[in-house]
């Protein structure tokens, strides 16, 4: 330290106190490290959640909760309330104020990754591209999202049975084997978790004999799980979810609706823990003020001669201050990393079980707060500290 | 060097210092006598600018030093004057060295560090450069102490009971070296004591005499 400045001797003096240094790093870690936690993981989850519901006005499905509805149908994540006739998704479509619908038929999984029969409007709705293959034109085709790709290892050409149910471990369909003609390129959106093929390879994988001929008669009994459905017209909101909703087996959910529900869930619980972490942030400005305060009382001298040597008070003031926020700079950088390390850990977590997937080293922008946050703690407590050191009575001090 | 004139100071309206008249020639020294509470501390520090005289003046070299602002106080210390404390006040959490370049930070300057070399040399240092003051002995210590009053070369150097807690062998040769070293700076020697082995020492020197508390000048 061949040049001083207010940095060096700040880190001096902290290095001089190793046990009231940590012991404080550690407090600001903690509360920085669990701001940085909280604030990534609920803004993934919401930022994704609105991701996945984006421009879908409505969804309808058979009658039971409407918040199970969107969390079965748009998220993947709950199991469906039930069936609905197919004739609902061409009656919906004749309706002038609907632009466009997107069948769903849910059921069967593919280790643990959803297959989802449909149409092709529904991965042209994520604006999914193929990374290889091509989309299914014919039933018993499949595309894979890019993670359920990934994960299952899975190439194009190979053919795989679906298990009964949507979680791991459900009967094979043995009999109806699909075969896989495309794989999607990464969306970020639920879509990366699903398998898709057309609706038929649904009913026909649930058909007691696959090999039957096929009779358009019986389409008649088929039914969907869900349907997206896009309004041609604002006008569209105010009349039809009354009308889904008058139908014997139907019912109607709004995503932006349940989602706010789901936020408002979450967010009582992002709450609780903002607020703790706002608390350890307080626990650690009195702490860090009582250690700078303590540590003034045993300065007093250095600080003195510091003044004796020709410092002006401006300068000792600033050294208390830069003490403290190189404490609580130190104490935030720690925290972010351990923040996001922990987001890391969850989303690992998270990603066995099939929710939303989130990223341990996603950047906010707001993360730009954080060092300034923990300069304010910094400031905050070194503040009446510095203003004493500014004050001192260097002739008193000296002469003590 | 030194004028002084009609010097008063006084704490909470209680008088404790008037100086009627004192000089001291460029690269004489002065030693200032008196007992405790006498004001000897005072009157140190009202040379060094560190307190501003009600009354009087202190001119040094042309600058009236009860004249100046806090702040060109401060500046003109940092130039002008070395000090040595009663309490030495050296930086625990740095080493020798960084505590004898640390007029350089306070004054805002570069580090000049052949003369910190130079001073450690003098000094007999060497050896301790990277020591923390805690690890010396009160003589070791005293001599970092002085080493950084040096730094700046000042032409003033002000010793505070330089000798209080040192033995006959530690004082002698504490004396020794102030003498040798405020010679090779230049600098005058301004030596508030009671220690008779000091005004023993600093034979020559000129001598003020301060009275009692209470008592009249």
């Amino acid at each position: 330290m061949r040049h001083m400045n207010a940095w060096s001797l700040s880190l001096a003096a902290l290095a001089h106190k190793p046990l009231s240094t940590v012991l404080n790093l550690i407090l600001v870690t903690m509360g920085i490290g669990m701001m940085t936690f909280i604030f990534s993981v609920s803004t993934q989850l919401e930022r994704r959640a609105t991701e996945d519901a984006a421009g879908i006005d409505l969804v309808v499905g058979a009658k039971g909760s409407p918040f199970q509805l969107i969390m079965s149908s748009v998220f993947h994540i709950d199991i469906p309330t039930g069936n609905i006739p197919l004739e609902a998704a061409d009656s919906l479509r004749a309706n002038p104020l609907v632009a466009q619908v997107i069948p769903l038929a849910l059921g069967d999984s593919y280790q643990g990754f959803r297959i989802v029969g449909t149409d092709a409007g529904y991965p042209a709705h994520f604006h999914a591209a193929l990374a290889r293959g091509a989309l299914f034109d014919a039933p018993m085709q499949a595309v894979f999202g890019a993670q359920a790709a990934r994960e299952t290892g899975i190439a194009v050409g190979a053919s795989f049975a679906g298990s009964h149910g949507l979680t791991q471990g459900g009967e094979s369909h043995g009999h109806a084997p699909y075969r896989v003609v495309g794989i999607l390129r990464p969306t970020g959106t639920v879509l990366d978790r699903l398998v898709l093929t057309p609706v038929a390879s649904v009913w026909r994988v649930h058909e007691t004999d696959p090999d039957e001929a096929h009779d358009p008669a019986a389409d008649r009994h088929r039914e969907l799980t869900a349907l997206l459905v896009k309004y041609r017209s604002p006008l569209a909101a105010v009349s039809l979810p009354r009308w889904v909703n008058s139908q014997p087996q139907l019912q109607s959910a709004q995503p932006a609706l349940e989602s706010a529900r789901l936020f408002k869930l979450v967010g009582v619980g992002a709450d609780v823990l903002r607020a703790i972490a706002a608390a350890v942030l307080v626990i650690a400005a009195l702490s860090m003020f009582v250690a700078l305060y303590n540590a003034l009382e045993e300065r007093q001298a250095d600080l003195a001669i510091l003044r004796a040597l020709g410092a002006a008070p401006g300068k000792v003031l600033r050294l208390l201050l830069v003490q403290g926020c190189l404490l609580a700079l130190g104490g935030a950088l720690f925290g972010w990393l351990a923040g996001h390390g922990a987001v890391a850990v969850a989303a690992r977590w998270m990603a066995e079980d099939q929710d939303f997937a989130i990223k341990g080293w996603t950047l906010l922008p707001q993360e730009a707060l954080l060092p300034l946050l923990a300069l304010a703690i910094g400031c905050i407590a070194a503040a009446i500290p510095a203003w004493r050191a500014y004050r001192i009575d260097i002739a008193r001090t000296l002469a003590r | 060097m030194l004028e002084i004139s009609r010097l008063g100071h006084a704490y909470a309206g209680r008088h404790v210092l008037s100086v009627e008249s004192f000089s001291l020639a460029p690269g004489r020294h002065a030693l200032l006598l008196g007992p405790s509470g006498s004001g000897k501390s005072t009157l140190l520090n009202l040379v060094a600018g560190i307190l501003t005289a009600q009354s009087g003046s202190i001119v040094v070299d042309g600058t009236d030093i009860a004249q100046l602002s806090p702040r060109a106080a401060d500046a003109w210390r940092a130039r002008n004057v070395g000090l040595l404390p009663q309490q030495l006040a050296l930086v625990p959490s740095l080493p020798v060295f960084e505590n004898i370049v640390l007029p350089a930070y306070a004054a805002g300057g570069t580090p000049d560090l052949p003369r910190v070399r130079e001073l450690i040399g003098a000094l007999g240092l060497t050896d301790l450069a990277r020591s923390k003051p805690q690890d010396l002995s009160q003589g070791q210590r005293q001599r970092v102490a002085m080493a950084r009053a040096l730094y700046t070369r000042p032409r003033l150097l002000l010793a505070d009971e330089p000798t209080a807690n040192l033995d006959d062998d530690n004082c002698a040769r504490l004396v020794a070296l102030l003498l040798a070293q405020a010679a090779a700076a230049g600098a005058s020697l301004l030596v508030a004591s009671h220690d008779v082995r000091v005004v023993q020492a600093l034979t020559g020197a000129k001598v003020l005499r301060l009275p009692a508390p209470g008592g009249y000048a």
